[in-house]
């Protein structure tokens, strides 16, 4: 039985785009980017009770006093009270909010008082990021009651080995791999197919032919995968770890669209003995045609309402700009669609003509 | 000093319209900084690189750039001239633009190859500088630049 108190805990975070969308900060976006996604992430005077070994909330993180960084920045502690005040204010900016558990006891009913107050006072759709540690079947059909019309599930890892390695024995976490993919199900019956996200990290250990197997099994649960770039976060167990190469990631995106787009099949896939991808058999022009739209470098994130969950069609609600890179860097996925001069550096930064590509003419 | 709200620039400063880049005359030196415009709108600086002291650069063009969580841009030179001196110390510690941009803040100290010919279309003069600060804000808020109360 999962107790609710029908109130909200009084404190928030915020991402640090979604405290300027709100004007809780003062600030600005290279190229004018609109965040278009309110992130809100739960906060505990006990932190999270999780280890992961790349997170900036890990349970025995050093620096985890004060305002520490979470995926790269600052997530400023607001009260919830004026933040959903200030959804409910600037709505026509934004097209999605997405609340984000933490492993604390108290995760499951504070989601859904603030789930349940921000449908109330907006009309805006809302995801939530659950920790399937702690929620079962009864809590994915109260979330959708109390106005979640989507969730997502940070899984993170892109095979047991990497989770074991990253977030359970190896780092004395108590996640199980099992467990979320228990939950990854449940979730899809309950919110439909492509009503359901998962998101993997690139670069936290796992081979491109991990990342291949996982993309084809969330797909064919009917989920959506969503990609994050490794960004080491100071002080965690993996601040000292290199991020997956822009080369790398360029492959991992284009190959987890033409997944999701159903253009390829396992077989297309050719590895080598360390599991890097060295060839993929396909026909028709249909890589061409993924890297001249742009679209496998979109940020893989939540739509919005209007938007159907078309896969792969760029339309997102959750752009998460700068999420896993400096706005001094090249885009690592692109917070907007990606215009010509950038699908022009895309197709320089793929090197696709290291790898084995048949019966296509590819754009250099 | 003019001020609005928890805005203010001194009188003493000369500020280019666009960039809020200012420029302090320091004998036949000037010294260089953002002002509060420009540091509440980029945010919490994260990063700062500076061309080498020696290099001779044209007003308008970039001397360097900033970059806080969300944005990255250019720094240009209010004036034409050699870098003579860089803070060493803002580029160790980016947050001093924000903190205390109009003292530690500074980014270089450029020899101003001519100073009163550069001046022309910098913001000067109490009176000035107070009218352009009220029309900035004014836009700056509704551009959304600034936190709300």
């Amino acid at each position: 039985m999962i107790e609710s108190t029908n109130s909200y805990p009084e404190y928030i975070r915020t991402s640090l785009a979604s405290a300027i969308a709100l004007r809780f900060r003062s600030g600005r976006f290279y190229r004018d980017v609109k965040p278009y996604c309110v992130n809100l992430l739960l906060t505990y005077p006990d932190y999270c009770y999780a280890n992961c070994a790349y997170c900036g909330l890990a349970r025995t993180r050093p620096a985890n006093e004060g305002n520490k960084s979470f995926i790269r920045v600052e997530w400023p502690i607001l009260q919830t009270s004026k933040v959903i005040e200030r959804i409910a204010k600037y709505q026509q900016n934004i097209r999605r909010v997405c609340v984000s558990m933490v492993s604390h006891p108290m995760a499951v009913s504070d989601t859904l008082n603030i789930t349940k107050a921000i449908s109330r006072s907006s009309q805006i759709p809302i995801s939530v990021l659950i920790a399937p540690n702690l929620i079962n079947e009864e809590g994915l059909l109260k979330l959708k009651d109390s106005g979640a019309d989507t969730v997502g599930i940070g899984l993170d890892a892109a095979s047991k080995g990497v989770f074991e390695r990253t977030r359970g024995k190896g780092v004395k976490g108590s996640l199980s791999w099992e467990n979320y993919w228990d939950v990854l199900g449940r979730a899809v019956r309950i919110f439909g197919l492509n009503k359901v996200s998962c998101h993997i990290i690139v670069g936290i250990g796992e081979t491109d032919r991990e990342l291949a197997d996982i993309f084809f099994k969330i797909h064919e649960l009917g989920a959506l995968i969503h990609l994050f770039s490794f960004y080491p976060e100071p002080d965690s167990n993996m601040s000292k770890r290199r991020r997956p190469s822009l080369k790398r990631f360029r492959r991992v995106q284009l190959l987890r669209h033409l997944v999701e787009t159903n253009c390829i099949e396992p077989e297309a896939l050719e590895f080598g003995a360390s599991g890097k991808n060295i060839g993929i058999k396909t026909s028709n022009g249909k890589i061409k045609e993924a890297i001249e739209s742009g679209l496998p470098f979109v940020t893989g994130g939540c739509c919005s309402r209007g938007a159907q969950a078309v896969l792969g069609s760029g339309d997102i609600a959750c752009n998460r700009p700068f999420g896993s890179y400096r706005p001094g860097e090249p885009f690592r996925d692109f917070p907007f669609h990606p215009e010509p001069h950038d699908i022009t550096n895309v197709r320089k930064e793929l090197h696709l003509e290291e790898i084995a590509v048949d019966n296509e003419v590819l754009p250099r | 000093m003019a001020k609005h709200e928890e805005i203010f620039l001194p009188d003493d400063l000369y500020y280019d319209r666009k960039d809020h880049l200012w420029a302090k005359l320091e004998g036949g030196k000037v010294r260089v900084g953002l002002d509060m415009f420009g540091q509440k709108a980029a945010g919490t600086a994260a990063y700062i690189k500076i061309l080498p002291v020696g290099k001779t650069v044209q007003k308008t063009r970039a001397f360097g750039s900033l970059e806080a969580g969300k944005y990255i841009g250019p720094l240009k030179a209010p004036v034409t001239g050699k870098i003579v001196e860089i803070n060493n110390e803002v580029i160790a510690n980016p947050r001093l633009v924000n903190t205390d941009p109009y003292g530690k803040g500074w980014f270089v100290i450029i020899e101003s190859a001519n100073f009163d010919n550069d001046i022309h279309d910098l913001v000067h003069g109490a009176e000035n500088i107070q009218a352009w600060l009220d029309a900035e804000y004014k836009d700056y808020m509704e551009k959304g630049l600034f936190a709300e109360e």
